[in-house]
């Protein structure tokens, strides 16, 4: 990332360079402060677009600490986060996961929709977030001692999932927690203003509409608008697209396949953007 | 489980999202055949859930129209007497309420402005009438930016906005004083309006009786609401109470232990086990309330729904249950020793190394029990869109989700309930986990199934999940309605039943799901269970796939 970086840095290309802009909604950011100082892990809960990845970046920004994010999925096996042998030729070679290597150099280790992972790979952080803060790799045999520096931050959407995605109480009490939500109207228009560079009245309409559709969540949506969808609305409407054309493309066509929802979310777009 | 025809109004689903939506009201939609040339909407909230009846119409006008009934349920007062107000002073006071009741919409959404204005025609071509001076003037207050030129119309204005652009009436007082006044004013231009021949302007306004308090001495109205049903009456349209017919034997009320056995109920029962139900009034499960009837339906030809199940197949099944062979992937977690030691001889031969070096991953997890609980009740006889009864789809979503659950590996058992009072809650098994979902008498038992007596879930869901064993039981219920019995009057009792069940269910280790099958939100029972676990599902012909990917998830 930075080409001054010493390369004796491990973790020069995790580092943050500028500041990610983030508004606190709360006191968030002394609470992710508090279990910062006593190095407890940190659960992040909340829709989806609402800020948490942004509000990691942010918080690792200020604590100057290199972060490492891995986005979960269903098929994300131990193997991808501990690490692998890799075979060249003379031999196999151990490659670090990313795990492994915010464990080994020190870094915060940000674990986005855990409840995604296999729950094979969700218990091997469970030695990692108790008072052992240890990582065992039984694949090389080495006990992997956590730098002073590692730290373990997940984020959760307890909104949408199937049936059998939920965390094991093992793992859920493992974690201290903050929950996240859409900001409210006012300082959401303001993030919006910021990201996009839209003006008040209009930022104001889209946080309307975003408010209505979130109202049709668990119905006929999984989720309403995020803020995100409306940074992308904004951004598309500074490129000079039309106010109603924009929300159309960034907030009512990819928030359902159902045409019938997707005509409702029309008709709210028009009622909701002059 | 309501039988209300809100897919009888074409369209009707994505406006009801769109009022839910914006306003959060959910009045019900019908159609309404007039013989009138200009019909108007006609909104009633004379019941416990508003009606809107629209006109046949196309879907800029129905959003119009609903736009401009929602915005009457969201700011609208409560009725007025008629007392000694003429004819032309309730017009006056109906266009002055849809002014403020639009004016105010249109500060929350500014966007409905835009949807409004292309039915604002009227302006000074449209002659010197009353009719047309109210047209006029709804349009004048409307858009402020419109001159009309008239000096009774500006006066009218000025009257009702504020030199700041608020409005000035803004209660029904200032409102029926502004329009006696204004009235008077009409009287003295010689202008006479003919009640009878008047109609509101612009045409998306609805007839705005409901503003007015119902008079008995009136006569009824010109335009017959469809079926004259119990809205405009008053007697109540809330969706447990009076929607589920029950059976004619029955009178609902008392609670009628023993009755008459219907040929329904002829079937031979496998057992007779008794549940307790959570009484919301004392806070405590009444032991050994409900009795459970297992047995199983009469079996009938199944030509039919096999056809039906062949054309559509399950969809396949998403990874295999355990991969055979030599158990070398090219991806993984671990080496594969063999595969190590050829690449090795390779690397030393100079020739080209296996690509598959990594062991396979043991299969997907052992399976689990999943079963699958579909209503049965009369309200499954519904007819949807494609002209098919809701139970239709129903079963054979429940037999095709089946088939493909028993492909992943899980074992599945699908039953069908309903009930007819506490002593009566009749539990079919149509497929056993023994039974293979396309068997022959598995298909007969589900072409034998028939919409019958209520949903009493919550006695369905205690019997299921005492039947489920394994890790972590999944119960699926399958349902077009919030929970009812035609014994239970109160909708929060079998309501709160159902949420104790879901607790016990939960507290015993088993999941429970359900899909909410139908056109209308049904909060109550999304809320009984937990966060994420209750799925609405408005086009039947999609159960199959969201249930697979709710499960597969």
């Amino acid at each position: 990332m930075k080409a001054e970086a010493p390369p004796a840095d491990p973790l020069a290309g995790w580092r943050i360079g500028d500041e990610p802009w983030y508004a606190p909604v709360g006191d968030e950011i002394a609470a992710f402060g508090a279990a910062h100082a006593r190095g407890l892990p940190l659960m992040l809960k909340g829709p989806t677009g609402c800020g948490k990845t942004r509000f990691v970046e942010h918080m690792a920004w200020r604590l100057g600490l290199p972060l490492i994010t891995v986005a979960c999925h269903e098929d994300l096996s131990a193997g991808d986060l501990i690490g692998r042998f890799l075979l060249d030729a003379d031999g196999t070679r151990w490659q670090d996961g990313p795990l492994t290597r915010a464990v080994r150099f020190g870094a915060i280790c940000y674990l986005d929709e855990l409840v995604e992972a296999r729950a094979d790979t969700t218990v091997l952080i469970h030695p990692l977030t108790d008072a052992r803060r240890q990582l065992p790799l039984a694949a090389t045999g080495e006990l992997l001692h956590a730098h002073p520096d590692f730290r373990l931050v997940v984020s959760y959407n307890p909104g949408y999932h199937g049936v059998h995605k939920t965390l094991k109480a093992s793992t859920r009490q493992r974690f201290t927690a903050l929950e996240f939500g859409y900001p409210e109207a006012a300082r959401e228009a303001a993030i919006l203003m910021h990201e996009s560079g839209l003006d008040e009245a209009r930022a104001l309409q889209l946080v309307t509409l975003a408010e209505r559709t979130r109202r049709l969540a668990g119905d006929e949506l999984d989720e309403g608008a995020s803020t995100r969808m409306l940074i992308h609305a904004g951004l598309l409407i500074a490129e000079g697209l039309a106010p109603r054309a924009a929300c159309r493309q960034a907030i009512a066509v990819p928030l359902s396949d159902d045409p019938e929802v997707v005509a409702a979310l029309v008709a709210m777009v028009d009622a909701c953007v002059a | 489980m309501p039988a209300s025809p809100e897919s009888a109004f074409p369209g009707g689903r994505a406006l009801a999202i769109y009022l839910d939506g914006l306003w959060s009201v959910q009045p019900r939609l019908a159609a309404l055949d007039s013989a009138d040339d200009r019909p108007r909407a006609i909104l009633s909230r004379a019941g416990t859930r508003p009606v809107l009846h629209l006109p046949q119409a196309g879907a800029l006008l129905d959003r119009a129209r609903a736009a401009h009934a929602a915005a009457h349920l969201v700011h609208g007062g409560t009725p007025q007497p008629r007392a000694k107000l003429k004819p032309v002073q309730r017009a006056l006071f109906e266009t002055l309420e849809d002014a403020r009741v639009e004016w105010l919409a249109m500060q929350a959404l500014p966007g409905l402005r835009t949807l409004w204005a292309p039915f604002h025609t009227a302006d000074a071509g449209w002659g010197m009438g009353v009719d047309a001076l109210l047209a006029r003037l709804a349009h004048a207050l409307f858009d402020p930016a419109h001159e009309d030129g008239h000096a009774w119309i500006a006066k009218v204005r000025r009257m009702f906005f504020a030199p700041d652009g608020t409005i000035v009436l803004a209660t029904p007082d200032a409102l029926r004083e502004a329009a006696s006044r204004l009235g008077n004013d009409i009287g003295q231009m010689r202008l006479r309006l003919n009640p009878a021949g008047w109609r509101v302007e612009p045409e998306y306004r609805d007839d705005n009786h409901h503003l007015w308090v119902t008079e008995d001495t009136l006569p009824p109205s010109a335009t017959p609401l469809e079926r004259e049903d119990a809205d405009s009456h008053g007697r109540g349209d809330d969706d447990a109470q009076t929607m589920e017919r029950p059976p004619p034997r029955a009178t609902g009320g008392a609670d009628q232990g023993e009755g008459a056995a219907a040929a329904l109920w002829s079937e031979a029962p496998l057992r007779t086990l008794k549940y307790p139900e959570w009484d919301r009034l004392i806070a405590r499960l009444r032991p050994d309330w409900c009795t459970v009837i297992e047995s199983r339906p009469l079996e009938a030809d199944a030509t039919a729904l096999r056809a039906q199940l062949r054309v559509q197949r399950a969809p396949e099944r998403r990874r295999p249950v355990g991969r055979p062979g030599a158990g070398r992937e090219r991806e993984g977690e671990s080496l594969h020793t063999d595969a190590l030691i050829d690449a090795g001889i390779a690397l030393r031969t100079h020739t080209r190394p296996p690509a598959r070096l990594y062991r396979a991953a043991r299969g997907a997890d052992g399976g689990r029990d999943v079963l699958l609980l579909v209503d049965a009740s009369t309200s499954t006889a519904r007819r949807g869109a494609d002209g098919r009864p809701l139970l239709d789809h129903l079963r054979e979503a429940a037999l095709r989700a089946a088939q493909a659950l028993e492909r992943d590996g899980h074992r599945t058992r699908v039953w069908a309930f309903a009930s007819d009072t506490r002593h009566r809650v009749r539990v079919q098994h149509l497929k056993d986990e023994h039974d293979g979902a396309l068997d022959l008498r598995v298909c007969a038992r589900a072409a034998g199934l028939r919409s019958h007596g209520s949903t009493r879930i919550g006695a369905a869901l205690r019997h299921a999940a005492a039947h489920t064993t394994g890790e972590r039981p999944l119960i699926v219920l399958l349902t077009d309605g919030e929970p009812h019995d035609i014994d239970v009057h109160d909708p929060r009792y079998l309501l709160e039943d159902l949420k104790q069940a879901v607790r016990e269910a939960r507290r015993a280790g088993a999941v429970t799901h359900c899909m909410h099958v139908g056109p209308a939100a049904a909060p109550g029972l999304r809320s009984a269970f937990d966060a994420g676990h209750c799925l609405a599902v408005s086009d039947p012909r999609r159960i199959t796939e969201l249930l697979l990917s709710g499960l597969r998830h």
